[in-house]
């Protein structure tokens, strides 16, 4: 037998298994559903007929018997239980554990029995004490001819789909990174001679290698791609046995199961979320007493939700259970020394909720085998912060708890700004860039207030890294900093000085050695268009690093005396602009990548659609706020510059024209309201908002390029 | 105390280190190069010289002199030595940084190796017609190298800074 066939059957039957799981598990809901038990019945039956194929006679057993109870729901003959639904889950367990050492079994598996000795009495027993048909012993199991059901065949759907190892994808992957690294190259160095260029018509060439390596890689990015449901798919399960474990009844409810993104980053999300669901069946909700006390209905609500947001997936995990005490946090935090008791009582309850996410803390009264020895939180937070993305808490005590994921679409190419410091370069993935500002000579200098260096920016205290100095450079050798650049980590804002920046470019994650990444600061590195290897900054690890969490709180709080003004973190920056037509809008500041100016000679057309060039890239611009005056022909005949918005929309760049960027300002929050004539309930449509006494439009920029 | 009765075929890979001849097993090593740019890789342990591309690869550059604690390694030496050899790890590939690379020597010209040396990174020292070769203990030597302790980040909380009181009165001060 070929060992790809194993393969395929392994793969097979685990999709299987978690479908006969969710199939189940629907039936508990509603038991009296047909579909669930004529599609559990399929599952099994399909992986029934496949062991028997393969000679795999254990596993080929018990399948049937759980089959065999399956056949006689179908038919009527018996009806659903309790009894029942544990006898199939226990089924679905054994065959899982059965395939899992078959898997473990080293290649090539071929040769020998396939499967572990074992007996599966146990298992058979409950099936039969249902009224399971078990046949044999596990020694003598007679060959059954297929039952007339296995001609419920598969979709014809299948034969469009290809399957792919993985490892033939991620090197395909490996190498269109190799061809955008040469492609910059190739740009970088047309660019220093671009009369030759120009001459030799290797111009031209290059900027179509150029188009093509782009699409190339959106697409081969898109192969990738895969639904969050596939990091889910094992929770409903997971719900269902801590629950019954702790005597609760709790629903998982999912919305956004579509949501696409890459798969290293799905399979980095896996464990993260088993952690995070185990923690809210057990702990974030309360027994049923407790709730019956607090009105709440007897069966808890678990609601995970995905959906995707300026170039990130966001997921939010929320339940509707006891809520954490921020009291009680605060208590703990100031025991355990982490911070005394006169700032823990300055901490907003935000930074206190933060707390639970270190090592060691937590805050569940009572120790059970499913979790709460104080592990997990900061187990999941490692996760997610391994591929770069964020966790946060928002907690209602009585209410309940939501956790908020944030995760970028892809971990293999990521826009990123390159900066040079002490004669090398640094790498820092875009999305926590907020913003840029000058310092130093003629600027706005970096001051220190007690023994941390902090930068002014509109009122407010910024913590500032200096990046030469963190990284250890010789204090001779030290140039002063010119740029700063503000990052979002963890929810806040801190500064980075640093030399120079130097651009922005599309880089290729590559991992460094996995000895030199432990505790490191590094995201990883990437190659440069000159063949350079540069380091990846990590903005989370850099700002806990660099002694910055701690400072932050600090800070906060002085900066609330220095200025009594509403908490930072409840504003929102926003980019007021003027669009074409007159009208003042605004865009937060975070969805734009940034702001590039263009003479009116620079807009090309490319199938009528105006056009410039971007770092040897073709941007596509729109007209912001969609002023139709700007798609005529004639649009850009004056000579004057025009602002352009780049923004990013599914991953890829877009440019939004407008006729003048007015201002940066910090927005409230305040009330937006939906113009007189647009539905209430969309989100996206532009707001009205009131800023500096002027109603602005506050355009959401998902919508706008859509 | 002897080494283990060489193999007949075996063969080294040798390079210079400060004057000295040193060697590594050929059947480790995927290839030589010249010197490359080297990325330095802050806080990582003191024998790592940095990272380098390698076809798009990004490999860990040892600083074989400083595992060696041969005298004269000091960080702004890196530049001058001229040789890289790739070797073959369970982690990957990673590149030993040394002064110049030598010949390829075989058992065949080997004379009968000398007692162990009390050093763990050398594997045995072979005398070799006109040439002591040291035959290094590559995973110890990569051992090491990656577990050397850390150059002590500098702390980010100078002292002597004169504070800038962000209030008029000088409160916070």
């Amino acid at each position: 037998m070929d060992d790809s066939i194993l393969d395929d059957f392994l793969v097979d039957s685990h999709e299987g298994l978690d479908r006969l799981d969710r199939d189940l598990l629907a039936l508990e809901r509603d038991p009296a559903a047909t579909e669930p038990v004529a599609s559990a019945f399929r599952s099994l039956h399909t992986i029934k007929g496949t062991c028997s194929f393969l000679g795999l006679r254990r596993l080929e057993r018990v399948a049937h018997a759980g089959e065999s109870l399956l056949a006689a729901l179908r038919s009527g003959r018996l009806h659903w239980s309790r009894e029942i639904a544990d006898a199939l889950l226990a089924t679905a367990d054994t065959v899982r554990a059965i395939l899992a050492a078959i898997e473990s079994r080293p290649v090539p598996r071929t040769g020998g029995a396939l499967e572990p000795e074992g007996d599966d009495d146990a298992v058979l027993a409950r099936l039969a004490a249902c009224g399971a048909e078990v046949r044999g012993t596990a020694k003598d199991t007679p060959r059954s001819p297929a039952s007339p059901a296995a001609t419920e065949n598969p979709t014809a759907l299948q034969n469009q789909h290809l399957r792919i190892d993985v490892r033939r994808l991620d090197a395909v992957m490996d190498l269109v990174g190799e061809l955008v690294l040469a492609r910059n190259q190739l740009l970088r160095t047309l660019a220093g001679s671009a009369r030759a260029s120009h001459a030799s018509g290797l111009g031209a060439a290059a900027q179509r290698l150029d188009h093509v390596t782009t699409r190339l890689q959106d697409e081969i990015m898109r192969t990738r791609m895969q639904p969050v449901s596939a990091a889910w798919a094992r929770l409903p399960r997971l719900v269902r046995d801590v629950a019954s474990a702790c005597g609760k009844r709790v629903r998982l409810e999912t919305r956004g199961d579509g949501t696409e993104f890459d798969r290293a980053l799905v399979e980095a999300l896996k464990d993260p979320l088993t952690h995070l669901v185990r923690n809210a069946v057990d702990h974030g909700i309360e027994d049923a007493g407790a709730r019956a006390r607090a009105g709440k209905p007897a069966e808890g609500v678990l609601r995970l939700t995905a959906f995707e947001e300026g170039g990130s997936v966001r997921l939010e995990l929320a339940d509707d259970g006891a809520g954490m005490s921020v009291e009680r946090i605060r208590e703990q935090a100031v025991a355990r020394g982490l911070v005394n008791a006169e700032r823990a009582r300055r901490l907003s309850d935000e930074d206190c909720l933060a707390f639970v996410f270190l090592p060691g803390f937590s805050t569940a009264s009572r120790v059970t085998n499913i979790s709460g020895r104080g592990v997990g939180l900061d187990a999941a937070r490692a996760g997610i912060e391994a591929v770069g993305g964020s966790i946060g808490v928002r907690s209602v005590a009585g209410r309940g708890t939501t956790f908020h994921i944030r995760l970028p679409l892809t971990l293999a190419i990521l826009p990123a700004l390159t900066v040079e410091q002490s004669g090398e370069i640094y790498a820092i993935p875009q999305a926590h860039v907020l913003e840029l500002v000058r310092c130093g000579e003629g600027h706005a200098r970096i001051e220190r207030a007690h023994d941390r260096a902090v930068f002014r920016l509109r009122d407010e205290l910024l913590p500032v890294v200096e990046l030469g100095r963190w990284l250890g450079a010789d204090a001779e050798a030290e140039r002063p900093p010119r740029h700063l650049l503000v990052l979002a980590a963890d929810g806040r804002r801190y500064g980075l000085a640093v030399e120079r920046v130097r651009d922005t470019e599309d880089i290729v994650v590559k991992p460094i050695a996995h000895r030199l990444r432990e505790g490191g600061t590094f995201a990883g590195a990437t190659v440069l268009g000159d063949g350079r290897v540069a380091l990846i900054l990590d903005a989370h690890a850099l700002a806990m690093r660099a002694g910055l969490a701690a400072a932050v709180n600090e800070l906060t709080a002085h900066a609330d005396e220095v200025a009594p003004t509403a908490p930072a973190a409840a504003r929102v920056p926003l980019l007021l602009v003027r669009a074409r037509r007159g009208v003042r809008a605004a865009v937060r500041l975070q969805e734009i990548d940034r702001v590039v100016e263009f003479e009116s000679t620079a807009f090309e057309r490319l199938d009528e659609h105006p056009a410039v060039r971007l770092d040897g890239e073709v941007l596509a611009v729109a007209p912001f706020a969609g002023d139709p005056s700007l798609a005529s022909p004639g649009a850009f005949g004056e000579p004057r510059t025009w602002p352009v918005l780049v923004h990013r929309e599914h991953g890829r760049r877009v440019g939004l024209v407008v006729d003048a960027v007015v201002d940066i300002v910090d927005w409230d929050g305040g009330e937006a309201v939906p113009p007189t004539g647009q539905a209430d309930d969309d989100p996206r449509g532009p707001h009205r908002i009131v800023i500096d006494d002027h109603v602005t439009d506050l355009v959401t920029l998902a919508a706008e390029a859509a | 105390m002897t080494a283990p009765a060489i193999a007949s075929g075996q063969a080294w890979c040798t390079f210079q280190l400060a004057g000295g001849d040193y060697g590594v097993e050929l059947a480790r090593v995927q290839e030589v190069l010249r010197a490359q740019p080297v990325t330095r890789l802050p806080h990582a342990p003191a024998a790592i010289a940095g990272l380098m591309n390698l076809r798009g690869r990004i490999v860990p550059v040892v600083d074989t002199r400083r595992v060696l604690g041969i005298d004269g390694a000091r960080a702004g030496d890196v530049a001058r030595r001229s040789g890289l050899v790739i070797v073959r790890s369970a982690d990957g590939p990673v590149a030993l940084l040394v002064d110049a690379i030598g010949d390829v020597r075989r058992a065949e010209d080997a004379a009968p190796s000398l007692p162990a040396a009390e050093s763990p990174l050398v594997a045995r020292t072979l005398a070799l017609p006109g040439q002591l070769l040291v035959v290094l203990d590559l995973d110890r030597v990569l051992e090491r190298a990656f577990a050397a302790p850390e150059v002590t980040p500098p702390s980010v909380t100078p002292t002597t800074t004169v504070t800038s009181p962000t209030r008029a009165d000088g409160s916070r001060s």
